[in-house]
Parts: C-alpha cells; sequence; structure tokens
C-alpha cells in the first residue's frame, strides 16, 4: 500500500511539474500566428503537393494572407482546388476572387527529330540545364526543346511525358494544372502557361527561335521565320512578331486558324479542332495519327510534322 | 618540390607537340572576328559592310564597363557584321573580313629586333597600361580577363609578386612551352614590363618539372643576364593538375591562400599573367602590336602532325587541322582548349579566338564517357579537389535542388577544374550537377544582392 | 533516333569523314573529357589485394578451415548477388562483375570462426547481401557494411557457435 502511495506521489508530483514548465513554456514562446492562416488551410486541398509554387498547403495559405493584407489575392491560385477553392479563401479573407481562366502549359517548340536535325550527340547528365550550358545542343537551334526532361521532372502531377519518337514534351491537358512548374524548370523558357481557350481550343505559335529568318530555316524545317503573313492575315490583331519570333495573343485570338492555314514554315498549329472540311484536303494520315498519340492535344488539321512522324514510325 | 597543398589529379600528360616548333599558320581567306573573346561587356563594332581594313585596324572598341577593343588581324574588306555561331556555341556578333593581301597599320613596328627596358626610355607605367588596354589584351591561358584591368589593383591592395603562369597542366597542350623555348628574352622583357606598371619588385615563373628545357633555359638566361632582369625567379613546380588554377599557383608559388570570393589573389598580393600574356604585353608595348595573333596547339592522338602554329585570331579551326595533316577519320570530339576544361565544339567553322590555346581532336573511342553506376562513397573527389569542397555532397544537394545546401557547401568557390569528375571511379558527372548548382547559387546570391540594394 | 541528318541543310557543317557517310555527329559534352580510368571494380578488387596477407595469415594459422569458410562466403555472397539481382529486383545489369559482392564475402569469412557449419555460413552470406545490401538498392547505397550486417546477425541467432573456435594449430 505504502509503495504504490510513493509511486502516485512521485509520479503525480513529476507530472504536475512537468506541466507546469510545459504551462509557461508555451506562454514564453508562443509563436502569434495569424488565425486566419488556419482558417485558410482548412479549405486547401490539403495535398502539399507543392503546385502552387509554395512548399505546401500552410505556406500558400500563409501566402493568401500576406497578399490579402497588400490588397489583392492576384496571381495565387491553387492549381488541384481551382476556382471554387480560391473564392473560398477570398471569402475568408474577406477579398473578392479573381475571376481566372483555365490555362494549361504548352510547349512552343515543334522541332521533331524530323523536322530539326541533330548535328551534335550530348554526352553527359540527363538534364536540360547541363545541355543548354553546351549553347545550342544537340541541334542547330539555341531557342528549342534540349529533350532531357527538365520539366517532366519538375511535374508534380504527371501531366507532361517525354515523347520518344519526337523527342518533345507532350501535356496531358487533362492532368495539367498550369502550376508553372515546368515553364521555371525549362532553361530555354519554352513552355508557356497559356489560357486554355474556349473547348480546349488553342491557335499556338510552336516556336521560340529568335533568329533571324534564315538561320533559323537552317536549324529547323518548322521554326518562325518572322514572315509577318499570320500578322497580315488576322483580322484581330492577335498577332505579334517581336525579335523575330511570332506570338498570338491567346486573349485576342478568335480562333479563326487562318493563321494556321498562312503559315509557311508550319509553325502554328491548332489544337483541339475538329478536322477541317474537306475544303482542305488532309492527308488520310494525320487524323489517325492524332487519335492514336497519347495527348489529346495533338494537332490535327494540317499534316503537320509530329503528326507525319508519328505515323511513319507507326507504320 | 613546390606545388599546391589541397587536392589535385594527375592526368596523362601526352605533350604530343612539345618537341614541334612554332610554325606560322597561313593566313585564311576570310577571318571571323567576334566581338566577345573575353569576360565582360562585347566589344562594340566600329566598322561596316565594305570597309577596308588592315591588319591591326580597329574593329569593335571596348564595350562599357569591363571589356577590350578588338581589332583586324588581317587586311582586306569587311564582308559582314553579323551574329554567328562561336565557339560557346551561341550566335554572337562578329566582323566577317574577306582577306586581302597583307598590309599592316603602320604604328606596328614588324622587326623581330629585341627590344629591351633601356631602350623604351623612361616609359611611365600607366603608359604601358595605357598601351596594354589599347592592344585589347586579355589573359591567354583562357579566362580570357581583360589584362588591363587586372594591372591596375583597387585602392587599399599592393602587388606584392607577378606570377607568371608557365605551368601549362592541361594535358596535350604545348603551346606556352613553345613560347618560352623561342622567345624567352621577349617574355622576360615582358615580365619587367608588368614589374614596372604595377611597381613590385618581384616576379615568379611557375613552371611544372615536365618541361626541363624551358625551366633550364630561362634560369641559365636570368643568371647570365642577372643585372639587366633584376628580381625575377624560376619556380619550378611538382607536375600535378589543376596547377594553372590561379589560386592554385598563388599557393604553390608564394604559399598564400586566396580567400573565397569575391576575394582576388591582389588581396594577398598576388597578380598572375599568363606567359602567352606576357609576351602579348611585350609585343603590345615594345611593338605597338595589337592582339591579333597567338600561339595554339593543335594536337590528338591521331592527328597527323600534331603543331604548334602562331595563327591569327579569326582563323577558321578548320585551317589548322588541315596544316596539321587533315581531320582524322575516327574523330568524335573536337574540343577548343585543353581536355581538362576545354569546351566542345559543335563546328570546325569556329574561328581561334584570344583566348583559344590548344584544339585537341579526340577519338571516337576516347571521347564518350563510361557507363555511371551509383556512387560509392569512396570520397575520392573530396581528396581531388583543389578547392576542399565536396563534390558528391554538392552533386547530390544539386539534385534535390537543395540551394541552401549547396550555397553552404561553397559552391559557388568550385573552380570547374573536373578533377572530380576525372577521378570519379563510378563515372559520374560531378562537375555537370556543380555547375548547374553553381550556375543557380550564383543567380540566387545576385538577386538577393539587388533586392538588398532595392531596400 | 534516326541518324539521318542531311548535312547540307545544317548550319554549321559537320566535320564530315571520309568512309562513313559524312552522317555522323560529333559528341559534345561539358569538361572534363578525360577520365582518370579508375572504376568501381578497380577499387573492389584494390581492396580485396590489401585483404591478402590477412588471407594467408589466416590461411598459415587456422589452415584448411578458414578456406572453406572463406570460400564458401565469397561464393555465397556472388551467388546471391545474382540470385537477387536476378529474379527478385528483375534487373537486366548484373552487378556480381564488379567486385562489391566478392569483398563482402571475403569480409565477412574474415569474421567468422574457422570452424563455423556452412549452413551458417550461407545464411550469413544471405543477410549480408540480402538485408545488409540489396534491400536498400544495392551497390553504394546501403547505411551499413553488409559484411558487418551479416555478423551480427549470426552473432545474435548463434552466439554459441560464434563465440567458440579452435584455437590456432600453431600456438
Amino acid at each position: 500500500m505504502n509503495v504504490i502511495l510513493i509511486a502516485v506521489i512521485v509520479l503525480g508530483s513529476i507530472g504536475l511539474v512537468a506541466a507546469l514548465i510545459l504551462f509557461f513554456a508555451a506562454k514564453k514562446f508562443a509563436v502569434h500566428e495569424d488565425e486566419r492562416i488556419g482558417q485558410v488551410q482548412e479549405v486547401l486541398p490539403g495535398a502539399n503537393c507543392g503546385g502552387c509554387g509554395f512548399p505546401g498547403c500552410s505556406g500558400f495559405a500563409g501566402a493568401c494572407v500576406k497578399a490579402a493584407d497588400k490588397g489583392s489575392l492576384e496571381g495565387l491560385l491553387c492549381p488541384v482546388g481551382g476556382q471554387p477553392v480560391m473564392e473560398k479563401v477570398a471569402d475568408i479573407l474577406g477579398m473578392k476572387a479573381e475571376a481566372s481562366a483555365p490555362k494549361v502549359a504548352v510547349v512552343r517548340c515543334n522541332g521533331t527529330c524530323e523536322s530539326r536535325p541533330r548535328i551534335a550527340e550530348f554526352d553527359g547528365a540527363q538534364s536540360c540545364r547541363v545541355q543548354n550550358m553546351l549553347g545550342s545542343g544537340e541541334t542547330a537551334c539555341v531557342y528549342g526543346c534540349l529533350g532531357c526532361g527538365d520539366c517532366v521532372a519538375a511535374c508534380q502531377f504527371d501531366a507532361i511525358r517525354m515523347n520518344p519518337e519526337m523527342g518533345l514534351p507532350e501535356v496531358d491537358d487533362e492532368k495539367c494544372t498550369a502550376c508553372g512548374a515546368c515553364s521555371k524548370a525549362c532553361p530555354r523558357g519554352i513552355i508557356e502557361i497559356r489560357l486554355k481557350g474556349l473547348k480546349n481550343r488553342r491557335v499556338v505559335v510552336l516556336c521560340n527561335n529568335k533568329d533571324k529568318g534564315a538561320q533559323t530555316r537552317k536549324a529547323c524545317s518548322v521554326g518562325c521565320i518572322a514572315c509577318q503573313k499570320c500578322v497580315k492575315v488576322c483580322k484581330f490583331e492577335a498577332i505579334t512578331v517581336e525579335a523575330n519570333l511570332a506570338y498570338i495573343d491567346a486573349e485576342k485570338c478568335k480562333l479563326c486558324r487562318k493563321c494556321e492555314e498562312e503559315c509557311p514554315q508550319n509553325a502554328i498549329l491548332a489544337f483541339n479542332f475538329p478536322p477541317r472540311k474537306p475544303k482542305v484536303e488532309a492527308p488520310a494520315s494525320a487524323p489517325v495519327a492524332s487519335s492514336d498519340s497519347v495527348s489529346d492535344s495533338s494537332p490535327v488539321g494540317k499534316p503537320a510534322a509530329p503528326a507525319a512522324g508519328a505515323s511513319q514510325a507507326q507504320a | 618540390m613546390k606545388t599546391f597543398h589541397i587536392g589535385g589529379v594527375h592526368p596523362a600528360e601526352n605533350k604530343l607537340s612539345a618537341a614541334e616548333p612554332i610554325r606560322t599558320a597561313a593566313i585564311p581567306k576570310q577571318a571571323v572576328f567576334s566581338m566577345f573573346q573575353h569576360i565582360g561587356a562585347p566589344a562594340v563594332p566600329v566598322v561596316k559592310k565594305g570597309d577596308e581594313v588592315k591588319v591591326g585596324t580597329l574593329l569593335g572598341e571596348a564595350g562599357k564597363g569591363l571589356s577590350v577593343p578588338v581589332f583586324s588581324s588581317v587586311s582586306g574588306k569587311v564582308n559582314k557584321v553579323d551574329a554567328v555561331l562561336d565557339s560557346s556555341g551561341t550566335r554572337r556578333m562578329a566582323v566577317i573580313v574577306d582577306v586581302e593581301g597583307d598590309e599592316w597599320e603602320d604604328s606596328i613596328d614588324r622587326s623581330d629586333k629585341l627590344v629591351t627596358m633601356k631602350d623604351l626610355g623612361g616609359i611611365t607605367a600607366e603608359e604601358v597600361v595605357n598601351r596594354i588596354k589599347a592592344a585589347g589584351i586579355v589573359g591567354m591561358g583562357g579566362a580570357t580577363f581583360p589584362t588591363g584591368i587586372k594591372l591596375m589593383p583597387p585602392p587599399g591592395t599592393k602587388a606584392e609578386a607577378i606570377i607568371v603562369n608557365a605551368v601549362e597542366c592541361e594535358p596535350y597542350l604545348t603551346a606556352d612551352h613553345r613560347l618560352m623555348l623561342e622567345k624567352p628574352e621577349q617574355i622576360l622583357v615582358g615580365i619587367q614590363l608588368i614589374k614596372h606598371a604595377v611597381n613590385c619588385p618581384k616576379a615568379y615563373i611557375g613552371i611544372e618539372m615536365n618541361k626541363p628545357d624551358a625551366i633550364k633555359l630561362l634560369t641559365d638566361l636570368l643568371k647570365e643576364k642577372a643585372a639587366q632582369y633584376p628580381g625575377i625567379e624560376v619556380v619550378p613546380l611538382k607536375v600535378k593538375y589543376p596547377q594553372g588554377g590561379e589560386k592554385q599557383l598563388i599557393d604553390a608559388v608564394i604559399g598564400r591562400q586566396v580567400p573565397a570570393p569575391p576575394a582576388l589573389p591582389i588581396n594577398v598580393g598576388a597578380i598572375v599573367q599568363n606567359v602567352g600574356t606576357v609576351y602579348a604585353i611585350y609585343e603590345a608595348v615594345t611593338k605597338h602590336k595589337p592582339l591579333i595573333e597567338r600561339i595554339i596547339t593543335v594536337t590528338g592522338k591521331s592527328v597527323k602532325n600534331p603543331s604548334n602554329f602562331l595563327a591569327r585570331i579569326g582563323t577558321p579551326m578548320q585551317q589548322l587541322i588541315d596544316e596539321a595533316g587533315g581531320l582524322p577519320e575516327d574523330t568524335g570530339k573536337i574540343i577548343g582548349g585543353g581536355p581538362m576544361m576545354g569546351r566542345a565544339l559543335m563546328s570546325l567553322e569556329v574561328p581561334v579566338t584570344k583566348g583559344s590555346s590548344g584544339l585537341l581532336l579526340m577519338a571516337e573511342k576516347e571521347s564518350r564517357r563510361g557507363e555511371v553506376s551509383p556512387c560509392i562513397r569512396c570520397a575520392k573527389c573530396v581528396s581531388a579537389c583543389p578547392m576542399g569542397l565536396e563534390p558528391y555532397l554538392l552533386a547530390s544537394y544539386t539534385r534535390l535542388k537543395d540551394w541552401d545546401g549547396c550555397e553552404k557547401n561553397d559552391v559557388t568557390s568550385c573552380i570547374e577544374c573536373g578533377s572530380c569528375a576525372f577521378t570519379c571511379p563510378s563515372n559520374r558527372p560531378l562537375l555537370d550537377n556543380i555547375r548547374v548548382a553553381k550556375q543557380t547559387v550564383m543567380g540566387i546570391i545576385k538577386a538577393r544582392h539587388m533586392e538588398a540594394i532595392k531596400k | 533516333m534516326p541518324n539521318t541528318s542531311n548535312s547540307s541543310q545544317v548550319s554549321t557543317p559537320l566535320p564530315t569523314r571520309e568512309g562513313q557517310g559524312g552522317g555522323s555527329r560529333p559528341i559534345i559534352s561539358l569538361s572534363p573529357h578525360v577520365h582518370g580510368g579508375d572504376s568501381v571494380q578497380r577499387n573492389m578488387y584494390g581492396v580485396c589485394i590489401a585483404l591478402v596477407p590477412a588471407l594467408i595469415a589466416s590461411l598459415y594459422f587456422f589452415g584448411l578451415g578458414s578456406a572453406i569458410v572463406l570460400a564458401t562466403s565469397v561464393a555465397a555472397c556472388v551467388f546471391f548477388e545474382w540470385a537477387i539481382t536476378r529474379f527478385i529486383l528483375d534487373r537486366e545489369r548484373l552487378t556480381i562483375c564488379d567486385g562489391s559482392a566478392v569483398l563482402t564475402g571475403l569480409l565477412l569469412g574474415f569474421n567468422l570462426p574457422s570452424n563455423l557449419p556452412i549452413w551458417i555460413i550461407i545464411i550469413g552470406a544471405l543477410v549480408a547481401i540480402g538485408i545488409g545490401k540489396m534491400t536498400f538498392g544495392g551497390l553504394g547505397t546501403n547505411p551499413f557494411n553488409p559484411a558487418l550486417v551479416g555478423r551480427v546477425f549470426l552473432l545474435i541467432s548463434f552466439p554459441v557457435q560464434m563465440t567458440s573456435w579452435p584455437l590456432s594449430h600453431q600456438m
């Protein structure tokens, strides 16, 4: 009996002392945290994917609160939760959610193995950043895709894959959350986070080459040579040519596809459009190949190089 | 025997062209002068299409900040001023000249007569530096840092020792070796000019022991004419790579350690100049000859006649290879510079630049890297690193994208000598990864710096 | 990747090699372009050579028993390494030639009494290679020395056999 009593007293008092220490320690070292951070964090998906560019959901919540204090939530988006979650976040913080149109990553290079000859062979760590230090890399194009897959490694959502036949990455529109990790990982800034467009339809200049036309043409058969034809044909002033490279402003583009027809280099491609009417005779192989390929974003319509290449390889 | 204290490796020397006297390469039919042959801002072209130029005519004046002018090494007509692919693999502004004849600017003294300090009379230190700057001289060992800037120590520092880098620790290359054998007195006068320019009484010539003839020649010459060339000493060094690195050479010769960046060699009282640069200084100051030609080794195990050429800057590499017996059939890799730090070239059209110390043609079978296997933590890279870094750790941090870890482990001190990857038994691309980390961390530090300035 | 580049299209002419169709491309990589020639294999067999004096001493002092123990241990380690990479990990590239399994076998053998039953040695080799090394991913990724993992396992599992051994007949 006595033994038990002593044990209870000793253990009890140790517990009491420890509790007191903990109590004062908690008081003394209390970290003041904005309670809104916790609230915001609760409505976030909690996947801690890092897709937003912050270390986990708590990091993003902190950034949201900070941004709200500055007056705007612009530029902050939880790619997983999307608009609904951002609206909830905005509610908590007493802000209005920016209506952000869905975006998607677009690889602005179409220099496949066929259209862009390899003039050298790269040997070394399989990383685009390493290859980029060697100047133009395996091909003569200083601006084109290097094909080592830094973007693939950066993607948290398995939304970007290397197409071994083309030697280029392909984005899966369904999985892509437009978090921009691939865009940041690309040492040549080829990947653009672009408006997804109506029904996923997009018309894009698939080239990033800022060299003069003659040099571009030598390096790649589908490079933009800045001939201005697309600018002239566009009725909506959506296309600009800067530094020898055409760019289509997705907000102004009305998806008329005139420029696609006009482009002498096949550098402008339209995605996710239904096949053209017989008016433009598309070779039978092109649609077949695109329906076979992994991504649903394969260009349809013109006998584009990748499709042709894929069909050849399959045949 | 003196050498640097941390790390180092000893690659097979392969100095195939060591016994080949310097040959003058033919003047090319067309010469390409990149405006970016040095570290810093590119030169600005001052000629336009159709202009007549002579040997020594200014083609591009120094740009803003750290920069040097570029001169024509041929006479003829400017074909065009355009961006062309250079040895870095990117397109850069260049002046292309179609060669006609070989007319030189009148101001250049083309005689071979040795001009000594006495002949120059009371030339001021300032005048020496000005002539060096005007001649567009850069470090010719490969770093291509503008020499004029190096010879103007920042306030608060004082040059206590000039160290002439005659180490040539890169395998295969023999350009500096041959230069010392063929122009020893000119080099000694050049050293005197540098000493005069920075008012420093002492100069050392660091030469590795694999060049005993050069050591003997210079030592004897200095003994013989001690009164004429005071305060110059030849320091024989043990053969070890990367002894030609600035910091390693300072450690080897005068036993001082340069602290981590941003400290410069001048902070420990040393100025290091490559022996090729010294010769260029001699020619610029005494003969008013701008930097228009340099010595370049064309070598490789399959090359018919490995040679040392005195080539005009702007000569296409293809021409030098033709003169050395043509491109061997089994060429797999073309390297501008030495095998340890040189750049792999994609085209033989690239011209000789101020920093081209060699052209190495490697056979296909020796140019591929071995199969990569896992790190076995043997720590050979750690003992090889001349900067005392831990390459395996930096490479792992790079893979994990832990840039803080890289910064804390001094990735910015890396001199990219390649000793780690050279020594790795698992063939791991250590330096590839470290370069990525170094680039990223430099970017982060710069951004932080800009942020601090903004605040 | 098709090697069909037509050199006339390319901006920078390739160093065409006669007799090879002019289609071969130069190799590009970052420096260094040479390698010291050291390899994992060389390192591993280097350590094995360094163990030769110890091997001679053990044969001299413990005779045939030690030879059997060492031979069993090395053979078992190499076998398990081969079997695990081939059948369990299903890897194409076999790693038994790199010498690391031989070295583990030698080190394990040196850690065992000269009269240890062969089946215990085989269990030790299995633990050393299977648990000490391959579980963690194989060469280079093991947190502990595989031979010592094997030894510790045997010491705990078979304390009697592991702690009693014949005295050297030379003493």
